[in-house]
């Protein structure tokens, strides 16, 4: 036997694990869309009832606090807080954490709503390291407080200074430039409401704003984005975060409710300490942290998600931008699983130990490996003759067209379970991102994801950089929406 | 098998699933677009007739097609959640004249779950006292939705024989949201109170003495008032009824609650239902409500403290001279005086500007 056939043994042997793990990657998504879209056929046939309203109408319903941390959000603030003040739910207040901003993010709200310093008390009930400097109430009578604290450069320490001035029993952890459904609120706090005695967290659904027409702090006509790059991260963020943090949702594994809208419970909020500044990933790892100590006490508990109720956010459409997002993301994961790593693949945390955990190291933090190695390797064996024809035509068959597949089936559950009222050509365009988003993007975000796990392994600290904001558009046409 | 045939098969039917997938999009989309536009088109025939039939005495609707009945019937149902008077009763005889009513019984009995929900909606829209054993029925339907618009429905036709299956509807294998009993509890109105007021008493789960009070604090029933007090005051009672009970008594108000309210926020009682006492108290209010409120102030509990000052105001001037008290005294007492005291100020600001 040459040293070619070795050779070209084990790159054969390699190369139909990495196809492996391609079907069995792809599989696992299968099975979470394929949950998912029950779940939210029953979700959306709900909602012809009326099921919201008793939430609404229901006078002794958790009161709820949205706190909302910002740095430097001078051109979308005044719009956000004004849309947080204008959801359709009983009884809510709204929390501005003002960590350290630089601009004016403070002065125009304290023009807005005439903002007025008053001596609130507020407890360390969670460890802040920021100082707080002043709180403020509106005059206008507005149900909203704005803590004046010095920036550590943590959105989790703004968070929790957040959760320490706030006073009701839920909280609702919102992005500063997040806009909400006008009932999203009523949507993500029922589950609390149907069963106050177990759910501790719900999360809900993340979507792309870039190109939609928002008006007064609502997303009024929804449209794709312009770039490619919004557009294959619309669908992405539809396979992923929509449909797979439902399809994991129905299996009670869910692991990670965005930063961007995540609801809690304020006891067991307090309970595990509030959010860790020293995690990047600090939303992963807040919920990483709920699931053990339920588990750990052996308590009865529940972490939901709502597909319906939405937070619209901006996405980066510079490669650049979405680069360094995603390999914090990945960095995020690492830590997040390092921190926990007694819980991975360890029976005793149940469903999120044995099954959610192990999947995340091998398929999240580790695929991108396996990913690249696999492109990589088939690619090469096929230069110096090593790998048959018919097995990369087949690679490449699985490893793309059944991503493919799971893109394309996440838009036609979007279609068909939520009956937007979206124009034929954004529809085409959202099936054409959907092939776009396995041929290129994909590779591209794994080497992304490979370069956050080796800054992760390597211990490197790497801020959050700039995020280019375009503020919201008043009535504006999508064409003039991005720069 | 061979490679080769493994590959073909693969990708043939990756390709066909694309295919279809993309079809069904194709389909759904144009389908759902036509319906649209069709059902827009009936709706702006039928909508006038519906609006002159609530509003004008003498109105009558003409004859609407067999195939456009659904649709009138939810525009009609549609259009009762927003009138009131005579205009739904005009909209509640137009459905049971062309039966609605009696079509949902009969399809409170399919198989399909979302057309036993849905009947049951239509059932407390423009049911009878005659539906409510009916709709007991289906608080124990196999399906939540089922139960949840049954519940629903309960409420909206206000009769006290369906206070104890509601309650009930809190506990077993196939229960009702909290949140669901609750809102039927309060729209079936102020007839409710006399059940309320022994389920408060002799209820076997806590979950049911709890929603007992808090709907009897909802529906501001003073004459419960002994009872809430009682539960108040037992001290081997669940501490979610005490705090429901604590809750009511200050929605209802009365000053004979003062006292045993007071007693409540004794150190010795639990946390949420001194926080739930404090505010009661608040909202009673009087002077000896301040009296007993003010020593919270220094608790060593934040939550107990802050509920205590943030009540104060509520109990007017003697709330206001008890907090000015404290400013002078100082530390964590004076810190939630202060803060009290300047939210007080600035509501009374914004009261006089108006």
């Amino acid at each position: 036997m040459t040293v070619r056939d070795l050779v070209g043994d084990a790159l054969d042997g390699f190369n139909w694990f990495v196809l492996g793990y391609f079907v069995a990657l792809n599989t696992v998504y299968l099975v979470l869309l394929l949950g998912a879209a029950r779940d939210i056929v029953g979700q959306l046939r709900r909602r012809v009832l009326t099921g919201e309203e008793d939430v609404f109408v229901n006078p002794v319903g958790p009161a709820v606090s949205v706190v909302m941390p910002a740095h430097d959000e001078e051109p979308v603030i005044v719009e956000a807080v004004r849309a947080m003040l204008g959801l359709r739910y009983p009884e809510l207040e709204v929390v501005v954490v003002d960590d350290g901003s630089t601009d004016r993010t403070f002065e125009v709200l304290r023009d807005a709503f005439e903002l007025e310093e008053v001596p609130l008390v507020v407890p360390e009930l969670v460890p802040v390291r920021g100082r707080i400097r002043s709180t403020w109430v509106s005059r206008q009578g507005h149900p909203l407080t704005v803590v004046r604290k010095e920036s550590t450069g943590s959105k989790a320490d703004a968070n929790n200074a957040g959760i320490n001035a706030s006073r009701h029993p839920i909280l609702c952890m919102v992005d500063a430039d997040a806009v909400l459904d006008e009932d999203s609120l009523l949507e993500v706090v029922e589950p609390f409401v149907d069963d106050p005695l177990r759910v501790v967290a719900v999360g809900g659904t993340i979507r792309a704003v870039n190109g939609s027409v928002v008006t007064r702090g609502r997303v009024s006509e929804v449209r794709l984005p312009r770039p490619w790059v919004a557009r294959i991260q619309v669908v992405e963020y539809l396979r992923a975060f929509l449909l797979g943090r439902a399809g994991w949702a129905r299996l009670r594994g869910l692991l990670i409710i965005s930063g961007a809208f995540g609801v809690f419970r304020r006891d067991v909020l307090v309970e595990v300490g509030g959010y860790d500044p020293a995690s990047i990933g600090e939303d992963a790892d807040l919920v990483a942290r709920i699931h053990r100590r339920m588990r750990d006490e052996r308590r009865p508990y529940r972490v939901a998600f709502v597909s319906s109720a939405t937070c619209w956010t901006e996405v980066p459409e510079g490669l650049d931008v979405l680069g360094r997002q995603r390999r914090r993301w990945a960095r995020g994961l690492f830590q997040v699983l390092v921190a926990q790593r007694r819980m991975v693949a360890n029976p005793r945390y149940g469903r999120i130990g044995g099954v959610v955990m192990p999947y995340y190291l091998v398929f999240e933090l580790l695929g991108p490996v396996l990913e690249l190695a696999g492109v990589v390797s088939v690619v090469a064996g096929l230069a110096f003759g090593l790998v048959d024809v018919d097995f990369a035509l087949l690679f490449f068959v699985v490893a793309f067209g059944y991503g493919i597949l799971l893109s394309v089936a996440s838009v036609a559950i979007e279609e068909v379970g939520y009956q937007r009222d979206r124009r034929a050509r954004d529809l085409a365009v959202s099936l054409v991102a959907a092939v776009v988003e396995n041929v290129g993007y994909r590779q591209l975000h794994s080497w992304w994801r490979l370069h956050g796990l080796w800054q992760g392994l390597r211990g490197k600290d790497v801020g959050w950089g700039p995020m280019v904001r375009t503020g919201f558009a008043t009535e504006a046409p999508p064409d003039r929406r991005t720069p | 098998m061979s490679l080769r045939q493994v590959l073909t098969g693969a990708g043939v039917a990756i390709l066909l699933a694309n295919a279809a997938l993309l079809l069904l999009v194709a389909v759904h989309h144009v389908a759902a677009a036509l319906r649209a536009r069709r059902r827009a088109r009936v709706q702006e025939v039928l909508r006038p007739h519906l609006v002159r039939l609530a509003t004008e005495e003498d109105a009558e609707l003409p004859i609407v097609p067999r195939r456009r009945g659904t649709l009138l019937e939810l525009l009609a149902l549609d259009m009762l959640r927003k009138v009131r008077g005579e205009a739904r009763e005009a909209l509640v005889e137009l459905l049971r004249d062309r039966g609605s009513a009696r079509d949902a019984a009969r399809r409170l009995g399919r198989p399909g779950a979302l057309g036993r929900a849905a009947a049951a909606e239509l059932l407390g829209a423009v049911g009878s006292r005659d539906d409510v054993a009916l709709l007991r029925d289906r608080l124990h339907d196999r399906n939540a939705e089922v139960r949840a618009a049954a519940a629903r429905s309960l409420g909206h036709l206000g009769d006290d024989g369906a206070v104890r299956p509601l309650v009930g509807a809190l506990d077993g294998p196939r229960t009702v949201p909290y949140g669901t009993v609750t809102v039927g509890l309060l729209r079936a109105g102020p007839a409710t109170v006399p059940s309320l007021r022994e389920i408060l008493t002799g209820w076997p789960t806590v979950a049911g003495r709890t929603m007992a009070a808090e709907v009897l604090g909802l529906h501001g029933a003073v004459e419960a008032t002994g009872e809430l007090v009682d539960r108040l005051g037992d001290p081997s009672e669940a501490v979610e009824v005490q705090a429901a009970a604590a809750g009511a008594l200050g929605r209802i108000g009365s000053p004979r609650a003062v006292e045993p309210l007071g007693a409540a926020l004794d150190p010795g009682t639990g946390q949420r239902v001194r926080v739930a006492a404090a505010r009661a108290l608040g909202a009673v209010g009087g002077a000896r409500a301040a009296g007993l409120l003010g020593p919270l102030l220094a608790d060593p509990a934040h939550e107990v403290a802050s509920a205590a000052a943030r009540a104060l105001p509520g109990c007017g001037s003697a709330g206001i001279d008890v907090l000015r008290a404290h400013v002078v005294g100082g530390g964590a007492a004076g810190a939630h005086a202060r803060e009290a005291l300047a939210l007080a100020e600035l509501r009374a600001d914004r009261s006089r500007a108006v």
